[in-house]
C-alpha cells in the first residue's frame, strides 16, 4: 500500500512538472510583409498587440519592399527552411504565384479552426473573387489599398462649389475649373496634382477600356486606342497648365494649398491628416459622371508559402488572420479599406474618410496573371507622353510591346 | 629523428604549397569562381529564379546580339552606351578633382586636416543619404543649387544635359575622399630633395608639379585609374535614385531610350524586378558588361606598360 501510494506521488509529480512544459510549448512565426513606412508601423504595432494577447505564441513581422519581397521569395523557394510561415501581398499576384508553384490552397488551413470562421461571407464582398483561383481559396484579404482623390474642402468651396455636388470630378469639370482661376488670374493654385503617374493612368484607362486582359485573365489585352484617349485626356489639361508642373511634388503642392484636388492612395490618408485642413477621400479624376465612378485598387492579402507546416505553426497563422479580423479598426484608423465586415460596419469606421468610397463604389481590379509586370512597365514609361517626349500613340505601343516581351520570358 | 620526419614528408613535398594555399583557395572558389560560373549557366537558361532553369543555349545572346524586334536588343545598346559616355566623363573627374586637391593639402596650409576631413567625409556616407539630400538641393522649384546659381525651374532630372552635369557631379563629390587618400600618401613619398634641386634650377611650382610629383606618384595614379574605371562601369545607384534613367530621348521598336540609363539597372530590371524576371537575359548581359570591362582594363594595362618602358 506503501510503495502504491509512493508511486502515485511520484507519477503526479512528474506529471505537475510535464504537462505545463508540454502544453506551453513556444511557436514562433514569420510573416514577411510589404508594408513599410507608415503602414509597417501599424502593422508592427498590431503584431505587438496579438504576441502580447499570446500564451505561447510569437510573430515576428519582417517588413520589406515590394521588389525586395519578390527576390526573396523567388530565392527561398529553393529552400523551404527560410520561407516564412505566412506572408502578405497583392491579391492579384495570386495566378502567378499558383503558376510558379509558391502559394498553396489555404481552404485545409481553414477549415481545421472553425472557431476562427474565416467563412467568406464575413469579408468584403470583392473578395468572393479576389481570393479565389480556379474555384480554390489560396488568400485571405486584410484590406482594399485603392487610388482615389483628396479634396481640399476649403479650396473646393472657394472656387468650385457646384463642382463636387455629387462628388464625382469629371475630366470636363477640371476643364473648366482651370480656365476659371485662369480667368480669375489665379495663379498659385492648380486644380489637380498626380501623386503616381501608374495608378492615374491605369484608373483612367480602366474608366474608359474596362480590363486590359482577355476574360479568362491569361492573355494581355490593352486596348491601344484607349491609352491614347486617356493620355491624350491627361496631356490637354497639362498643357494648358491646369495640373502640376513637372518637377513638382503632388503631395507638397496639396500640404501647402497650392492645388484643390490631388490623387492618392487610402494609404496617404495618415499623411494627409496631418496637413491640418479639412479634406474629403473621393474618387478620381473620371470621364463621365454618369457611371458608377470606377477606382482601380486591389487587395493586400494573407498567403501561405508552398512549404511543410506543423500543427502549431498552422494554428499560430490562423490564429493572427483571426485576430487581424477582429481588430482591424487599428489597420482602418491608418486609412485602409477594410476586408472585415465586422469592423466595416462599426459606427467608428463609418466615420472614417475612406468609408464614403468603400460604401459606394466597386473597386475595379482586372484577373489577370501578370498584373504586376504590366504595372512595372508604367512605372518605367512615366508621364513621358503628357510631358510631350513621347507621342501617346508611341507610349500605347511601348507598354504593349515590353509587357508582352516580358510575359513572353516567363 | 628530424630527419626521418622530412624523409617521410619527402613525398608529400609537392602538395604542401598547396596545403597552405587551400584555405583562401576555397574561400576564392565559393564566393568568385562559383559565382562566375552560376552567371555563365544563368546566361545560357530562360530563368525565372523562382522556377527550375531551362537550357537554352547561346539564344540570350543571339537576342542581345542580333534581334533589333526584342526589347533587350535595345537595352543593351543603349544601357551600353549611356554607361561608356558616363565612364568617360566622370573618370577624368575622378581622377583630376582629388589629385588637385591633394596636391593643395599638401602645401600644408593652414586647416588642411580640417580641409581633409571635410573632402573625405561623403565617402563615408550610404547611397541613399546622398541621393536624397542632392535630390533635394537639385530639386526645381525649391532647390538650393537653382537659388544660388539663379538658375529658375530648371529640372535637372529631365533636362539634357544638366541630367548628366548633375550626376557626374554627385558621383565625384561622393567619391572623391578614397582617391583623395591615396594621392595624399603618394604624395608624402615624393622626394624633397628633388623638388628642392629644381626650384634651385628655376622651376616654378607648375613645372615641379608636371615634371616631378606627377611621374613620382605614377604607380598610386595608373591604380587609381584602372579602379575608377572598373567602378563606374558599374553605375547604378546614383542615376536610379536621381532620375530613373532620366528623360526619354527617342522610341524605336516600342522600347524608349533614356538620356541616363545605364546597363546595370538594365540588368538589375530584367534579374530582380518585382516581376517578369528573366535571370537568363540579365545574366547574358552581366557576361557582356563583364568581358568589355576586360578588354578596357587589359587596354589599360597594355598602355600603362607602354608607358613604363
Amino acid at each position: 500500500m506503501k510503495k502504491l501510494l509512493t508511486l502515485i506521488l511520484t507519477l503526479a509529480m512528474l506529471a505537475t512538472l510535464a504537462l505545463p512544459a508540454m502544453a506551453e510549448e513556444p511557436v514562433a512565426i514569420e510573416m514577411w510583409t510589404l508594408f513599410t513606412g507608415d503602414d509597417g508601423a501599424t502593422m508592427q504595432e498590431i503584431v505587438d498587440n496579438f504576441n502580447a494577447s499570446q500564451d505561447r505564441v510569437t510573430l515576428t513581422h519582417v517588413a520589406v519592399d515590394r521588389e525586395t519581397l519578390y527576390t526573396r521569395l523567388a530565392l527561398a523557394m529553393t529552400d523551404e527552411a527560410s520561407l516564412p510561415e505566412v506572408f502578405v501581398t497583392y491579391s492579384y499576384d495570386v495566378p502567378y504565384f499558383v503558376q510558379l508553384d509558391y502559394i498553396q490552397p489555404m481552404e485545409d488551413t481553414l477549415a481545421a479552426y472553425p472557431d476562427f470562421d474565416f467563412a467568406i461571407e464575413k469579408y468584403h464582398d470583392a473578395c468572393a473573387t479576389l481570393n479565389y483561383y480556379d474555384g480554390v481559396r489560396y488568400c485571405v484579404s486584410l484590406d482594399f489599398p485603392t487610388w482615389g482623390m483628396y479634396v481640399n474642402t476649403a479650396l473646393a468651396e472657394q472656387y468650385c462649389p457646384d463642382v463636387l455636388a455629387d462628388n464625382i470630378l469629371t475630366w470636363d469639370e477640371i476643364m473648366s475649373v482651370g480656365a476659371s482661376l485662369k480667368e480669375q488670374g489665379v495663379e498659385d493654385v492648380s486644380v489637380l496634382a498626380s501623386s503616381w503617374d501608374r495608378n492615374d493612368l491605369l484608373n483612367s484607362y480602366l474608366d474608359v477600356a474596362g480590363t486590359y486582359a482577355s476574360e479568362d485573365g491569361t492573355t494581355l489585352a490593352l486596348d491601344k486606342d484607349a491609352v491614347v484617349e486617356v493620355l491624350n485626356t491627361w496631356k490637354d489639361a497639362y498643357d494648358a497648365g491646369y495640373l502640376w508642373e513637372e518637377g513638382e511634388d503632388a503631395m507638397t503642392m496639396f500640404a501647402l494649398e497650392e492645388c484643390i484636388f490631388v490623387t492618392g492612395g487610402t494609404w496617404n490618408m495618415t499623411a494627409v491628416e496631418e496637413y491640418g485642413f479639412d479634406f474629403s477621400f473621393i474618387a478620381p479624376p473620371q470621364f463621365s459622371a454618369d457611371d458608377t465612378p470606377t477606382l482601380f485598387g486591389a487587395s493586400h492579402a494573407f498567403m501561405l508559402p508552398n512549404r511543410s507546416y506543423t500543427e502549431d505553426e498552422s494554428y499560430a497563422v490562423a490564429a493572427f488572420m483571426h485576430y487581424f479580423y477582429e481588430n482591424s479598426i487599428d489597420w482602418a484608423r491608418a486609412g485602409s479599406i477594410v476586408a472585415s465586415k465586422v469592423t466595416a460596419e462599426s459606427e467608428e469606421y463609418q466615420a472614417l474618410p475612406q468609408a464614403f468610397v468603400a460604401n459606394n463604389y466597386a473597386i475595379s481590379n482586372p484577373n489577370f496573371t501578370y498584373s504586376q509586370l504590366l504595372f512595372d512597365v508604367l512605372d518605367n514609361l512615366d508621364w513621358e507622353a503628357v510631358y510631350g517626349r513621347m507621342t501617346p500613340e508611341e507610349y500605347a505601343d511601348a507598354w504593349q510591346t515590353q509587357a508582352q516581351e516580358r510575359i513572353d520570358a516567363q | 629523428m628530424k630527419r626521418s620526419a622530412h624523409k617521410a614528408l619527402r613525398p608529400y613535398a609537392r602538395w604542401i604549397p598547396l596545403a597552405f594555399l587551400a584555405p583562401h583557395l576555397l574561400v576564392f572558389c565559393c564566393f568568385n569562381v562559383f559565382p562566375i560560373l552560376t552567371g555563365v549557366f544563368a546566361s545560357l537558361t530562360k530563368w525565372t529564379l523562382g522556377q527550375s532553369p531551362q537550357w537554352v543555349g547561346f539564344a540570350n545572346y543571339a537576342t542581345l546580339l542580333t534581334n533589333p524586334d526584342s526589347i533587350y536588343y535595345w537595352q543593351l545598346r543603349w544601357g551600353l552606351l549611356s554607361t561608356i559616355e558616363f565612364v568617360a566623363l566622370c573618370v577624368p573627374f575622378r581622377i583630376l578633382v582629388p589629385l588637385a586637391l591633394a596636391l593643395v593639402l599638401n602645401t600644408k596650409c593652414r586647416g588642411h586636416k580640417v580641409l581633409q576631413a571635410c573632402y573625405y567625409l561623403p565617402s563615408l556616407l550610404s547611397l541613399s543619404v546622398v541621393m536624397v539630400s542632392w535630390l533635394y538641393m537639385f530639386d526645381s522649384s525649391a532647390g538650393i543649387v537653382n537659388t544660388l546659381l539663379g538658375l529658375g525651374n530648371l529640372r535637372w532630372t529631365t533636362t539634357v544635359p544638366y541630367n548628366w552635369i548633375a550626376l557626374i557631379f554627385i558621383t565625384v563629390w561622393w567619391g572623391c575622399g578614397g582617391n583623395l587618400i591615396i594621392y595624399q600618401s603618394a604624395l608624402a613619398g615624393v622626394s624633397q630633395e628633388i623638388l628642392e634641386a629644381a626650384s634651385v634650377d628655376g622651376a616654378n611650382a607648375f613645372q615641379r608639379c608636371i615634371h616631378i610629383t606627377i611621374p613620382s606618384i605614377k604607380f598610386p595614379l595608373q591604380y587609381t585609374i584602372i579602379t575608377s574605371v572598373i567602378a563606374e562601369f558599374g553605375i547604378w545607384g546614383q542615376p536610379d535614385m536621381f532620375n530613373n534613367g532620366g528623360p526619354t530621348l527617342e522610341v524605336i521598336n516600342g522600347v524608349n531610350h533614356q538620356s541616363n540609363k545605364m546597363i546595370m539597372q538594365y540588368i538589375a530590371e530584367s534579374g530582380f524586378g518585382s516581376s517578369g524576371v528573366n535571370a537568363g537575359i540579365a545574366s547574358s548581359m552581366a557576361l557582356i558588361l563583364g568581358v568589355i570591362i576586360f578588354l578596357v582594363s587589359m587596354l589599360q594595362f597594355r598602355a600603362m606598360r607602354r608607358g613604363n618602358d
